[in-house]
């Protein structure tokens, strides 16, 4: 009893309410859920981790949750993240960089079919079992009078894995934003190569070379190459708002995920929707509680207080369990945390009415008490053990704030059984000696007129 | 002196009329279909804060299929203080058109901050796939591990009819919930599950004062014994559900929109898990036990040898006889005569019990078949 005092004021002390760890749904966050194709290998998938937490890093979001479900996913939790959005595009974007020479001397199509035509072929299939690998690349809003559309050799001359480093700046002349980027040393002997040859060809044929800067499939800009470019350094111009152009500089200084990650699953909760959930269910959990102990109060009286007072330490203990271990708090787990309360004095109902029972037996109260609680015990156990196996199996087969409230109920079950059995017990004994325990009806216990109880007919067979 | 009523003589009754409306309920479910949310179809739900309390459902609706959203669900929801909120639903919605619909909200509406008081979540059509198998497969191991435990702690005749009441616990949940038109999601199942581990609460506290009873009621019916520990157990089976109750209701009541839906599924299941207890689960224990040889033969003792058996009134509430037995006096003779049956039956048969009290014994009643 002592002991779950005291262990009662420490955990308040310890882990007060205020140092919950929130979950995203209750302070507003980013919950993502990426996934790679089937079969990609798991180094890959690691390597693609760590990119993430580089780039998660450099966003300089506090408390990351990244973790691996399944062989193929990646869940990525990020509470209390100001911009979701961004956040979003910059985790889950490919970024492979490629550079590529176009093909016909820099001819833009205005469609995908021009472009085909252009290649003498049907489909995308068909020209990509073309000799010489060509492939068609888009850009997008390049313009305003439309996409374009490139033919270009699919192997790319150059990516983004070459690349030292990457910033945002402005171009000098028009002060746009701009993302300038170093190649390591292999990467800028390859550039110069190109640039080099791609120069030559202008020359001698008079007609422009373009080399196409590919972005994730989509063409970001394609220079015409006037020059050999030797010294490493590359840029990419035109179409960029300040926060875009930061942005690719982040992801490309992170590097280019190793797989193409699909998002199966997105959650971004405004910040004020989160704290509005989460003031309206502590409302409730504080109300139930409330609910709970004027029910117990009236129907089992002294007995009702005693169950009260296990509840509010069972409530403390709880919550101390919940921040010892780190678990971070749902609105579904709330929601497991409120309906424990009701469970946790449903021991208590169970044990209370069999101690009326062996009240009408004839016993005594101390006696009653101790039967009692042995006899309710079977009933007590075995209900609350099919509620924690069904927790288990919903804990190992949900997913996200779900899983939260799987927890929630499996813990609280189990501690409820503790303070409900073994602290109102020891309370019960400890308060067996002052007068008001005595009185049936003070106990709550007078209701019950004899009776054709367990007791009576034990002794007789 | 605890009422003792014959529920058990009224099996059929309850068996029949519960099976029907389990299967209305199940029908039910089928015919309205589950209102899938997009967790287990796919698609996209927005959260959005408004100024202006003025805004209707319908407005939003009309709004949002402006902007080229096909059939959007909108509802109303209580958001955070001096505001209110809509959550707006759709299999397909794109990031522009996300866009566009903050936009005209903002525009007619007025939204504080784009950023906070927005949210937006999206389910991948494979992935909402997956979560609709896992929760199949977490739903067919939650009964499987339930009868599992309920065989090993009791024995199957008593797991198989607990899980049928919970068939009708689950049932009529699902009946009730697809027929408020309510939105499936991860939650219910969750509810779901929650519903199939608690609502055995009151089913195992009835078996467990029937497997106690069983040792000290050497000569009654089953039947008897069944009715004898449904009326010792049923105000504390009810009680415990009042317990859980209160908490649900506070959450029906000032709990935020999922919460809500939630507790719905939850308060259901917790009501029909209570009285499922006594008119499925242990009318089919009845019906299974007495066809052993040893309940069959105190059936027909009751029935042929029932001495001074009583005359059952057409409209019969409960029989009750009283012995007064034991050196205890008459301490519990005189029971509250109810219905119009009235059967005073001393047994003489019946030793002086060492206990204090008057030991008691239900009525034999009139042979069942």
């Amino acid at each position: 009893m002592l002991v779950a005092i005291l262990l009662g004021v420490f955990a308040y002390f310890a882990f007060p309410l205020s140092k919950t760890h929130l979950g995203l749904d209750l302070q507003g966050g980013l919950a993502v859920i990426l996934q790679a194709p089937d079969g990609t290998d798991v180094a890959k998938l690691d390597r693609a981790e760590t990119i993430i937490q580089n780039r998660i890093n450099k966003l300089g979001v506090t408390e990351p949750e990244i973790q691996r479900q399944g062989n193929n996913k990646i869940s990525i939790q990020l509470p209390g993240i100001k911009d979701a959005q961004t956040a979003l595009d910059i985790i889950g974007k490919t970024a492979v960089l490629e550079f590529m020479e176009v093909n016909n001397f820099g001819t833009a199509y205005a469609s995908q079919a021009d472009a085909l035509k252009a290649a003498e072929v049907a489909t995308t299939d068909a020209l990509a079992a073309l000799s010489g690998f060509h492939e068609i690349v888009h850009w997008v809003n390049g313009n305003p009078a439309g996409d374009k559309y490139y033919l270009v050799t699919t192997q790319p001359q150059l990516t983004g894995a070459t690349l030292k480093d990457a910033q945002q700046s402005y171009e000098s002349t028009t002060n746009k934003p701009k993302v300038d980027m170093q190649f390591n040393s292999d990467g800028a002997t390859i550039f110069d190569q190109i640039t080099k040859k791609m120069s030559e060809t202008a020359t001698i044929t008079g007609k422009d070379q373009l080399l196409a800067i590919v972005l994730d499939g989509d063409v970001q800009s394609a220079p015409r190459v006037l020059d050999e470019i030797s010294g490493g350094n590359a840029e990419i111009t035109g179409k960029f708002t300040l926060a875009e152009a930061k942005n690719l500089a982040l992801v490309l200084q992170t590097g280019a995920l190793p797989i193409k990650l699909t998002q199966v699953s997105t959650n971004m909760v405004g910040a004020t929707l989160g704290k509005a959930a989460l003031n309206q269910a502590l409302l409730a959990g504080a109300i139930g509680i409330l609910l709970i102990m004027v029910f117990m109060i009236a129907y089992y009286r002294l007995l009702g207080v005693v169950a009260s007072v296990a509840l509010i330490i069972y409530s403390v203990l709880f919550i101390g369990i919940l921040n010892a271990v780190g678990v971070t708090m749902t609105l579904p787990g709330i929601a497991g945390m409120i309906i424990t309360l009701g469970m946790a004095v449903d021991a208590n109902v169970l044990i209370f009415a069999r101690m009326r029972d062996e009240v009408g037996g004839g016993k005594t109260v101390g006696a009653a008490t101790s039967a009692g609680f042995k006899k309710a015990f079977r009933a007590v156990f075995d209900c609350n053990m099919t509620t924690i196996i069904t927790a288990i199996i919903l804990f190992w087969a949900a997913s996200g704030a779900i899983k939260g409230f799987a927890l929630t109920l499996g813990i609280g079950v189990a501690l409820s059984m503790f303070t409900a059995v073994l602290v109102t017990r020891s309370m019960l004994s400890l308060l067996s000696g002052w007068r008001p325990f005595r009185n049936l009806r003070l106990l709550g216990l007078h209701v019950t007129s004899g009776g054709y109880t367990a007791a009576d007919e034990g002794s007789r067979s | 002196m605890r009422r003792i009523i014959p529920f058990m003589h009224y099996k059929w009754w309850f068996l029949v009329s519960l099976t029907a409306v389990t299967v209305f309920a199940i029908v039910l479910v089928f015919v309205v279909r589950l209102d899938l949310g997009i967790d287990f179809r796919g698609g996209q739900r927005m959260e959005v804060s408004l100024q202006q309390q003025s805004a209707t459902v319908d407005q939003v609706r009309s709004l949002v299929t402006q902007t080229g959203v096909k059939d959007p669900v909108v509802q109303s929801i209580r958001g955070a203080s001096g505001a209110t909120s809509f959550m707006i639903t759709a299999q397909e919605m794109s990031k522009d058109q996300q866009t566009a619909v903050v936009k005209a909200l903002d525009a007619k509406f007025t939204i504080k901050d784009k950023v906070k008081d927005v949210s937006v979540e999206l389910v991948g059509a494979s992935f909402a796939k997956e979560t609709t198998r896992r929760a199949f497969i977490a739903v067919a191991i939650a009964i499987v591990a339930i009868i599992g435990y309920l065989s090993f702690r009791f024995n199957y005749k008593f797991a198989i009819p607990a899980i049928v009441a919970l068939v009708h616990d689950v049932g009529l949940t699902l009946g009730i919930y697809s027929a408020s038109n309510r939105l499936v999601t991860s939650a219910t199942v969750a509810a779901i599950l929650t519903i199939l581990g608690y609502s055995v609460h009151d089913t195992i506290v009835v078996f467990d004062r029937m497997r106690e009873n069983t040792l000290f009621m050497k000569r009654e019916t089953y039947s008897d014994m069944a009715d004898r520990s449904i009326s010792q157990t049923m105000v504390r089976s009810i009680n415990t559900s009042i317990c859980v109750l209160l908490p649900l209701l506070a959450i029906l009541i000032f709990g935020g929109p999922t919460l809500k839906d939630f507790a719905f599924a939850l308060t259901i299941g917790v009501i029909t898990g209570t009285y499922s207890s006594f008119f499925v689960a242990t009318p089919l224990v009845v019906l299974w036990k007495e066809r052993e040889p040893r309940y069959r033969k105190r059936l027909v003792v009751a029935g042929v040898g029932g001495g001074g058996d009583i005359e059952v009134d057409a409209g019969l509430v409960a029989t009750q006889t009283i012995s007064s037995g034991g050196k205890g006096a008459n301490r519990g003779s005189l029971a509250p005569k109810l219905g119009a049956s009235k059967a005073v039956q001393p047994r003489a048969s019946q030793k002086s019990s060492k206990g204090k009290t008057s030991g008691k014994r239900p009525a034999a009643k009139s042979p069942k078949r």
